[in-house]
């Protein structure tokens, strides 16, 4: 009977399938292919690949763009803990004591998504403006001079440095840390609680042996859900960045559409998946959850 | 225009050149900016449709059918042209009328590249593309003429392009027959700043390198005006120049980069940065400027010292086109001066038409009296045209200038 269960469910999974075959393995294959040619520019202006196994594609991105490609994980990874820092908080809040509130503030947390992702990131262009309150208020209190010593900021403006872009990748993907957070967080049982507390424990016990174990499944997602796009994500980087601040996504964008090369734009692109994908097999390990699906 | 690449950040950005001085009255004074330009350009998108009709004329000396066709298909860059209640065209109306046909005007050339990335491979099949006016800047114009890609002109047709075009635009090495290339508007590249800001006159591009600009210059991701105008202030000429001249060029850029002098490259975003006061001097397009002046006419334009850059948006036939009379007539229509001032009244760009300027000095003298519309001879003799450049070397260029922006 068993047997016959499963069987049945196989072409249930039909368009799931299809739509996977179409829009990634096939494009992901001709992908991989793009980043194993070698591109030849023609006298007439046209450009044509061959198929020759070109590793060097690989290698010579590597080399030429390996400044951008450890900043984008160093930014992204900054961004993940800080939005984590932020979140967490933020998410137990409005899982624990937000009462009659809760259904507003989750409300206020996905607002920012019924505005367009450019033009959010373009607003932060004029907050950060080198003559806007923000900064001046900033400059006032002493923190840019702070974060120019720091090496974050440069020439005591906010725009067009470091902050600026990680402070807006967090910005960005604040919400993918906080609902899954606030996800499971808001699934613990209370009697939980209650039982430790019972059990002699005090409030920073509780917290660090029932409330943040029975948080990691969010804090797994919400991390993933925040680093993964992060790592990729060239925008704010353009909108908000200078030279000294591009990231790989930056490169593989201008591969792709500005030089037209799209072997070298392929390999980098595949190098990011392979880094990330390594990234997440190690985090995962230590994390020591499988449990994600919970989530 | 120069050939500035339209993608959506850019768009969003700030919308390129060729705005009209209303749009630009309407945009700063309802939003104070950057947001609304791209709800401007979505409201211009490109119409589609195109012309039936097979291919009329061969790739030989030209003999075109001179019987005006009912209809025919012009292709330019989107708010290029006079705009009367925000869809009609006066001139092409007039023109329209005058020959009894009807004109398409297709607002769908946003990029150089991406353009000739669409129609490349019907160009080289020799298909009609579906257009009879195409309108590219200087640089791709040059690899049509040398591809063969647009028609001979018949010049019998064109008295008026050889009375009026003035002298600057006049034997181009881009076009070495002279008689495929019909100028539409040009611009200059150079540099503006805010007085205010600055504190000192900027003249010329060593200029943005003083210390107290630390941070406050940018410079365009254009590779040809910006390596053009360092080139200049280098003594190098930008007309001859080869790709051991353009890596020196980078390396003379490279310790600004390093040292955060330049703040970064933009396109067209440089004018939201410097109307706002985050930029005070940076390279820029003199039809960008005569815009933001509107907004604060303390902002200044100058041609550097060492010379500027010029560019050329021409109109061209694409080979194999299916009207090719109607197309010469446009040309030839447009190079009156009444009816160019037509157009220049709301186009930003220098006006390639003799006798243009003497129209609008009656009608819109601010137009007619402002040095970046119709230049001084000074400033056009100390403008350079860059080279046209082959495959490989601009391969080369590319990757130059590409390594000095960081990615």
């Amino acid at each position: 009977m068993g047997s016959k269960r499963s069987f049945a469910a196989y072409p249930l999974l039909t368009p799931g399938v299809g739509w996977l075959l179409i829009f990634f393995f096939i494009p992901m294959a001709a992908m991989f292919k793009k980043s194993l040619e070698t591109l030849h520019v023609n006298p007439d202006y046209s450009q044509t690949y061959t198929f020759d196994w070109n590793w060097s594609n690989y290698s010579d991105a590597l080399d030429k763009y390996h400044e951008q490609f450890v900043r984008a994980f160093e930014y992204a990874a900054i961004a993940t803990i800080l939005a984590f820092v932020i979140a967490f908080p933020l998410a137990y809040v409005i899982a624990f004591r937000a009462g009659r509130w809760k259904n507003l503030l989750l409300l206020l947390v996905i607002a920012p998504f019924f505005t367009n992702y450019l033009i959010r990131t373009l607003a932060w262009q004029t907050i950060l403006a080198d003559d806007s309150w923000v900064t001046r208020f900033l400059d006032w209190i002493g923190f840019i001079s702070l974060t120019d010593a720091l090496g974050w900021t440069t020439g005591g403006h906010l725009l067009a440095t470091p902050l600026a872009v990680v402070s807006a990748i967090t910005y960005n993907y604040l919400a993918f840390m906080i609902l899954p957070l606030y996800v499971s967080l808001e699934k613990i049982d209370g009697r939980l609680l209650e039982a430790s507390l019972d059990l002699y424990a005090n409030r920073v016990k509780a917290f660090m042996r029932v409330t943040l174990p029975l948080a990691l499944p969010g804090v797994f997602a919400g991390t993933l859900l925040t680093f993964i796009p992060a790592t990729g994500d060239y925008i704010n980087a353009e909108l908000l960045g200078s030279t000294q601040t591009k990231m790989i996504g930056n490169v593989i964008q201008g591969q792709f559409l500005v030089f037209n090369n799209y072997a070298t734009a392929s390999a980098l692109s595949f190098s990011l998946m392979a880094v990330v994908l390594v990234l997440i097999i190690i985090y995962a390990r230590v994390l020591g959850t499988e449990d994600v699906s919970t989530v | 225009m120069s050939g500035k690449r339209m993608n959506e950040l850019e768009a969003l950005a700030l919308m390129r050149g060729g705005m009209t001085r209303r749009d630009v009255l309407r945009r700063f004074g309802a939003a104070g900016g950057v947001l609304a330009a791209g709800s401007l350009l979505a409201a211009c998108g490109g119409s589609s449709g195109s012309t039936g009709g097979g291919p009329s004329s061969s790739s030989g000396p030209v003999s075109i059918d001179k019987t005006v066709a009912p209809n025919w298909v012009f292709s330019n860059w989107p708010l290029y042209i006079d705009v009367k209640n925000k869809t009609d065209h006066p001139s092409l109306d007039k023109f329209d009328k005058q020959f009894n046909t009807k004109t398409t005007y297709q607002e769908d050339i946003e990029d150089n590249e991406s353009f000739f990335g669409k129609v490349q491979a019907q160009l080289k099949a020799g298909q009609d593309i579906g257009r009879d006016i195409v309108t590219l800047t200087d640089w791709m114009a040059a690899k049509w003429v040398a591809l063969e890609y647009c028609e001979k002109l018949d010049l019998s047709l064109l008295p008026n392009v050889e009375k009026n075009l003035v002298d600057a635009l006049k034997g181009r090495s881009i076009d070495p027959t002279n008689d495929h290339l019909v100028p539409w508007q040009s611009g200059f590249t150079g540099l503006a700043y805010n007085p205010d800001l600055t504190g000192f006159e900027v003249t010329q591009v060593s200029d943005l390198w003083k210390p107290e600009l630390k941070g406050k210059v940018t410079v365009l991701t254009e590779m040809r005006d910006t390596l053009g105008l360092v080139m200049l202030q280098m003594g190098i000429d930008p007309t001859k120049c080869t790709p051991d001249d353009a890596q020196k060029a980078c390396d003379y850029m490279q310790p600004y980069v390093d040292s955060g002098q330049i703040r970064r490259f933009t396109g067209n975003d440089y004018a939201a940065d410097l109307a706002k006061g985050n930029v005070y001097a940076c390279m820029a397009w003199s039809g960008d400027i005569v815009q933001l002046q509107l907004d604060n006419p303390k902002l200044k334009f100058v041609f550097p010292q060492q010379g500027s850059m010029l560019w050329t948006d021409n109109m061209m036939i694409p080979k194999n086109a299916s009207h090719p009379y109607n197309a010469h007539l446009w040309m030839n229509f447009y190079y009156q001066p009444e009816i160019a001032a037509m157009v220049e009244d709301y186009v930003n760009y220098v006006c390639p038409v003799n006798g243009a300027k003497e129209v609008l000095v009656k009608n819109d003298p601010s137009v007619a009296n402002n040095p970046l519309i119709f230049p001084t001879q000074d400033s056009l003799d100390n403008a350079f045209v860059f080279k046209a450049l082959t495959p490989e070397e601009e391969l080369q260029f590319n990757q130059s200038f590409q390594a000095l922006q960081g990615a």
